[in-house]
């Protein structure tokens, strides 16, 4: 009686465990918008956009580059334009917390100084000059111009 | 029978409870009893996220001051330097992405806001002899942004304030108004921290010797003459007034030395550099 039990223990643990071993590894998103691309280039023509906190499962690496499905869709995405989440390894007894992890992971969560504390600096401050910060920001220039300059110029696109 | 039932139940239980402990973490991956040990730090680091708004109200500061240049040609033409600089640079993408603009003014003077925005003056552009030499003052901008180097001018204790009042009103979920007022205060210190550094007191000589380094790295990695920075350095040590790129560096002779001694034997295609020149004049109305 006692085998049958130890074995329907086994059995439990390693149905629950398994799944566990094999959770898919994530990134998130750490900036406004950015884009998975058809392959590991930046002139790659976009396949689908994502957006900042997006949660993409990373498929594989690649130099520079992680093959990453979203929404069903796959392709490339620039390492610096995500932060993989710490890999968790199933421990028995508590959570993981590894000492040697990068004491700023803490901070990349911080959204202190927001959109709210902005609007309410630009309200007590009306003669700077958010409206030229804008117009700055939405200033765009299309992927295929750089690329055409970077080419006519001899530089590198990569 | 019940003990039975405890000898598979308990272990489970146990087991299941462990694997929800693995599963305790923040959205960002953090454990939770992490975040816990993070929020009683002394002290705090800043995020993407808050650079990017710290950087547009250093860059809205800036903006009060000097206005900006109506160029549409010229605006581009900064812009397509800048990003296939940044794109070759050891960080291609910020929180908002980079941004390049020209101030009106003749000022020679190029700065960059924390998160991206950098500014080029009127004046350092009209100095540059040739397109390699605006991408050099670019790639030195863009160094200081992928170096964070604007943060360093906020006092720690600043981060140390930020953290109490976010720690106390993240346990709210929201800001009330003495949270949002005194976060505010700090914003707008941590915000003129960064502008006196740009603007009064310029970046550590240190700061700028890494900055000029990666420069170098990052012309060579997008075709760029590397030699163009101290090409440009050596003229503007001949005694023109500048801020920003030189601000900090009376002794520019030191920098370009440590700059050659890192310069090596490049092979540069002559047909490729005239070309960038001749685009270069043109933008400039130099033809």
């Amino acid at each position: 009686m006692k085998g049958k039990s130890l074995s329907a223990f086994l059995l439990v643990l390693v149905i629950i465990t398994i799944p566990a071993l094999l959770c898919a590894i994530t990134a998130k998103v750490i900036t406004k918008e950015n884009f998975i691309r058809e392959d590991a280039k930046f002139y790659s023509p976009v396949k689908l956009k994502v957006q900042f906190e997006d949660d993409v499962e990373i498929l594989s690496e690649s130099g520079d580059w992680l093959k990453v499905r979203f929404g069903g869709v796959e392709g490339f995405i620039h390492k610096n334009a995500v932060r993989q989440q710490t890999p968790l390894r199933p421990v028995l007894l508590g959570s993981e917390i590894d000492p040697a992890e990068s004491d700023d992971e803490v901070s990349l969560a911080s959204k202190g100084f927001n959109p709210q504390v902005e609007a309410s600096y630009r309200e007590r401050n009306p003669d700077l000059n958010f409206d030229g910060v804008d117009h700055v920001e939405g200033y765009g220039v299309k992927n295929d111009t750089i690329y055409k300059f970077a080419e006519e110029g001899g530089l590198r696109f990569p | 029978m019940k003990v039975r039932r405890l000898v598979v139940v308990l272990p489970l239980l146990i087991t299941v409870g462990c694997l929800a402990a693995v599963k305790g973490v923040t959205e960002y991956g953090v454990p939770a009893v992490k975040v816990t040990e993070g929020v009683i730090k002394a002290v705090r680091y800043c995020s993407e996220y808050e650079e990017y708004y710290i950087g547009r109200s250093v860059a809205a500061r800036i903006l009060a001051s000097y206005p900006l240049l109506d160029d549409a040609r010229l605006t581009e033409y900064v812009n397509l330097i800048g990003l296939t600089v940044a794109l070759n640079s050891d960080k291609p993408w910020t929180y908002g992405g980079y941004h390049f603009a020209v101030l009106d003014t003749d000022e020679i003077n190029a700065l960059s806001c924390p998160g991206g925005i950098i500014f080029l003056s009127r004046g350092i552009i009209n100095l540059t002899r040739n397109e390699d030499e605006l991408a050099a003052v670019i790639a030195h901008e863009v160094a200081h942004v992928n170096s964070r180097d604007g943060l360093a001018a906020v006092k720690s204790a600043s981060w140390t304030r930020a953290l109490a009042i976010i720690g106390t009103a993240a346990a709210a979920n929201l800001y009330d108004s003495q949270a949002l007022t005194e976060l505010v205060d700090l914003f707008g210190d941590t915000v003129q921290d960064v502008v006196t550094m740009l603007v009064v007191n310029g970046y550590s000589r240190e700061q700028e010797r890494l900055a000029d380094a990666a420069a170098l790295s990052y012309l060579k990695r997008t075709g760029y003459r590397a030699s163009a920075l101290t090409d440009f350095l050596k003229r503007l040590a001949c005694g023109v007034p500048a801020g920003g790129l030189l601000k900090t560096h009376p002794d520019t002779a030191a920098r370009i030395k440590h700059l050659e001694s890192k310069l090596s034997q490049e092979t540069t295609d002559n047909a490729l550099f005239d070309f960038r020149k001749k685009r270069h004049d043109a933008v400039l109305n130099r033809s």
